[in-house]
């Protein structure tokens, strides 16, 4: 296979129902279902207990051939700091932080590999925070 | 002191051109000029006031003017509300 | 991967280009308490911005008025206007004075305090003029806070050719200056489509797409975009297939417009010699000034609705005003009123119209001529206006939605009566005005040899026609793929009307969308319409096709495929209409 047409699989790692919300109103948004995005939730107190073999494999199965970026809402949660270690095609990314904007840059722009994907991804989440005055 | 009746006839009413269009005939009179819609009175020479009267298309105005050139105003603004601020429409 | 993103079509378009991010310069807008010595050199602070901004404002509206014309410029004087009024130019005045406020919180007391009555007005378009107040206060404060120096974007270049500009808001003024650098399109997150800002987009010609929300944080500084103002989509990163579909796009309509200049000239006649005339439905004043431009051969449809929709029933005077000022801009041609057609999806609260409201099939129900024939007073005067409108122009009379004989019957003892009264008022009016009427009602357009020896002329709706016939609602997207105007029933419908038209020996035209769509040209010519009226841009188009059609040879296809047994279903009616065209 070209692999040039593989893309960047993306996991939504977050607490509670976050992450499937946020896809539901970018798929709004852009008017189409988001193709590539898998999705896992945790509880409020489950992210810290959880099982590296469930992170291993969502990040399996969001694997597209070209590496997973992973986006969870909050960052310093331990599975993060050891997603860079799970096997997959190629390398994995993790993101905190996630907001609609970089949710939906992500999502186009993932025929970049993971760490060029992350630092799109972060540059779409941050131009979109602002003071908003009337 | 001169009063009558207008009757806004071009399809977007006192909209914003025309109302500015309005003000402007108003401005160049040195009469006080008053525009009244039902119970609400306000200064011709305002674009504020001429917008917040929300005149639309098929309302009738009293216009007063007042003051030394009282009848040229009521004049010059009848002929402007009549040929539709110029827009034909 | 192409990313396409939506929000208000405000200007039609197209633009490729790469884009630019404006950055909006944030503005602090400080809040104290001056001390009583300090007022007057405030109050002159204040003042001075206000002039810095007028000038701004001034300038701006002279190079506009130079490139675009009277409207893009007449907006920007609102704004002026708005600078001068004594609610912004000397009420803050008293806020420094009195209450010791510094100038920018002596304003933005008084901006709340004028936006507060806005709010009351109900009327949507009026109330959204507050935005322009908004806008003419920041641009003071900015004056206030920066100096006349101060801008409003921190990086724009100065050349913007091919080039999209994508910012947060645009007010008029800031679009105008877009303009001057030549921007290729524009687009905002936020921002309605009948704000003053894109009404100036449209006038100036400049694509734009309003209301696209996030667009600075989704899309890159530099990235190449296609932007389609008449479907409001913007694509970013678009791959090849996009790019070239909007490449060859713009190479046609710029090769198509060119061509049809040429046929603006010639004589709208068919190949085989027939004269057509080509008539355009108009009632606004562009509309009517573009068929004077072409030219029509006339106005064939004159809808009179909007009168109805403004508030309070128009009045015979309004009415008057508003036929002649139609009459002296078409200098001549002849002007067909259409009288009132209020019914299914033009409702109105003004109006008694709660009749509408319960009965369970609008469309159906009491509309047009059968709800002016209930309420003669309203119907009578608008007859009466009408006829006193003759007597400043050529102008024809149309029923809309005729039904049965009586009505008619009715209509013109109505019109005997208004004809009556005004003669004995010295009323003058075209003692010969004609009367005509829609045939759209499928029972009618069976029965033209009864209906039509009481008219002067006939014209055929067949938006509404083919909504009857087919049983389907032009406003239901489920079902309007039924109304197609090449089922056998329709032409075979089209076919009677005029054929009957013809024994009678009465003028029919079509006004229907169907006349304005050159698909369809060549089969209504084949039919035996020998008159069309349609939406006057549409005119040279149609006109290019007539030049283009033998009749004869077109109408014996058409035979042809009304005699076809079975395979009547799998063969194109246009097609073969083309085709007869070519061989022979």
């Amino acid at each position: 296979m070209n692999k040039d047409s593989l893309k960047t699989g993306l996991l939504v790692l977050t607490h509670g129902d976050i992450g499937r919300s946020l896809i539901e109103v970018a798929e709004f948004i852009l008017n189409q279902a988001l193709e590539d995005v898998e999705v896992l939730s945790f509880q409020q107190s489950a992210m810290e207990e959880t099982n590296d073999d469930e992170i291993g494999q969502a990040i399996k199965k969001a694997d597209r051939g070209r590496g997973v970026l992973i986006l969870t809402d909050v960052g310093g949660a331990s599975p993060c700091n050891h997603a860079t270690r799970f096997r997959c095609s190629e390398e994995v990314a993790v993101v905190s932080g996630l907001n609609l904007a970089m949710l939906i840059r992500a999502w186009s722009y993932r025929q970049h590999p993971p760490r060029e994907l992350a630092d799109l991804a972060i540059e779409g989440a941050i131009r979109d925070i602002k003071a908003c005055r009337s | 002191m001169i009063e009558k009746e207008a009757n806004i006839i071009n399809k977007l009413g006192l909209h914003a051109r025309a109302a500015s269009k309005l003000v402007n005939c108003a401005s160049s009179y040195s009469s006080a000029v008053w525009l009244k819609r039902g119970d609400r009175e306000v200064n011709g020479k305002s674009i504020m006031g001429v917008l917040t009267l929300a005149a639309s298309q098929g309302t009738t105005l009293l216009i007063r003017t007042d003051g030394k050139d009282e009848q040229e105003a009521m004049d010059g603004l009848q002929q402007l509300i009549n040929e539709r601020f110029g827009e034909g429409e | 991967m192409t990313l396409a993103l939506t929000g208000h079509a405000v200007a039609r378009g197209i633009a490729i280009g790469q884009c630019h991010l404006a950055e909006r310069n944030e503005l602090e807008i400080g809040e104290y308490r001056i001390e009583p010595g300090e007022v007057d050199q405030e109050i002159q602070r204040f003042r001075s911005a206000l002039t810095s901004a007028r000038e701004q404002l001034e300038h701006l509206a002279g190079q506009v008025s130079q490139d675009s014309g009277a409207t893009a410029s007449e907006i920007i004087q609102v704004h002026i206007q708005m600078l001068a009024d004594s609610s912004i130019r000397e009420a803050p005045e008293q806020g420094i004075r009195e209450d010791l406020f510094n100038a920018e919180w002596a304003l933005q007391t008084q901006l709340e305090k004028i936006l507060a009555e806005f709010r009351h007005m109900t009327d949507e378009y009026i109330r959204s003029r507050g935005e322009d107040v908004v806008q003419v206060v920041r641009l003071v404060q900015r004056k206030l806070s920066e100096g006349s120096e101060g801008k409003e974007f921190s990086n724009i270049p100065d050349r913007l050719a091919d080039t999209l500009v994508i910012a947060h808001e645009l007010t008029p003024g800031e679009l105008a200056g877009l303009h001057e650098r030549g921007v290729a399109g524009v687009i905002t997150e936020h921002g309605s489509p009948y704000s003053h800002t894109a009404i100036l987009a449209s006038s100036l010609g400049i694509p734009a797409v309003f209301g696209v929300r996030m667009a600075q944080s989704l899309i890159r500084e530099g990235e190449l975009l296609i932007l389609d103002g008449r479907l409001g989509v913007v694509y970013a990163n678009p791959d090849d297939a996009f790019i070239n579909h909007y490449h060859d796009i713009q190479r046609i309509t710029s090769g198509f417009r060119k061509s049809l200049e040429n046929i603006r000239s010639l004589p709208s006649n068919s190949l085989d010699g027939e004269i057509i005339e080509l008539q355009a439905n108009a009632e606004r004043e562009d509309e009517l000034g573009l068929a004077v431009d072409i030219p029509a051969d006339g106005i064939g449809l004159y809808r009179t609705e909007f009168l109805y929709l403004r508030g309070e029933a128009p009045n015979e005077e309004t009415q008057l005003a508003e036929y002649s000022t139609a009459l002296k801009r078409l200098s001549g041609l002849p002007l067909t009123i259409r009288t009132m057609d209020l019914g299914a999806d033009k409702t109105n609260d003004a109006l008694d119209f709660n009749l509408l409201r319960s009965s369970i099939n609008p469309a159906l129900g009491l509309r047009a001529i059968r709800l002016c024939l209930r309420d003669t007073n309203l119907f009578k005067t608008q007859l009466r206006a009408i006829l006193r409108a003759s007597a400043h122009g050529k102008v024809k009379c149309l029923i809309p939605m005729l039904t049965s004989v009586n009505e008619i019957l009715m209509v013109k003892s109505l019109m005997q009566e208004a004809r009556e009264e005004l003669t004995l008022e010295g009323y003058p009016f075209d003692q010969s005005m004609l009367l005509g009427g829609m045939i759209e009602v499928p029972a009618a357009a069976l029965a033209i040899e009864d209906l039509g020896q009481h008219l002067d002329f006939l014209s055929v709706g067949t938006n509404d026609l083919l909504q009857y016939a087919l049983a389907a609602d032009r406003v239901d997207e489920q079902v309007a793929h039924l109304l197609d105007p090449l089922h056998p029933g329709v032409v075979r419908l089209l076919q009677h009307i005029f054929n009957a038209s013809d024994s009678l020996r009465i003028p029919v035209t079509v006004c229907g969308e169907m006349a304005g769509d050159r698909r369809y040209t060549r089969l209504l010519l084949a039919l035996g319409l020998r008159s069309f009226s349609m939406h006057p841009g549409r005119i040279l188009e149609v006109k290019q096709v007539v030049t283009e059609t033998h009749i004869p040879r077109a109408a014996a296809a058409l035979l042809h495929w009304l005699n076809l047994g079975n395979e009547r279903h799998h063969t194109p009616l246009l097609r073969l209409l083309d085709q007869s065209q070519t061989s022979h």
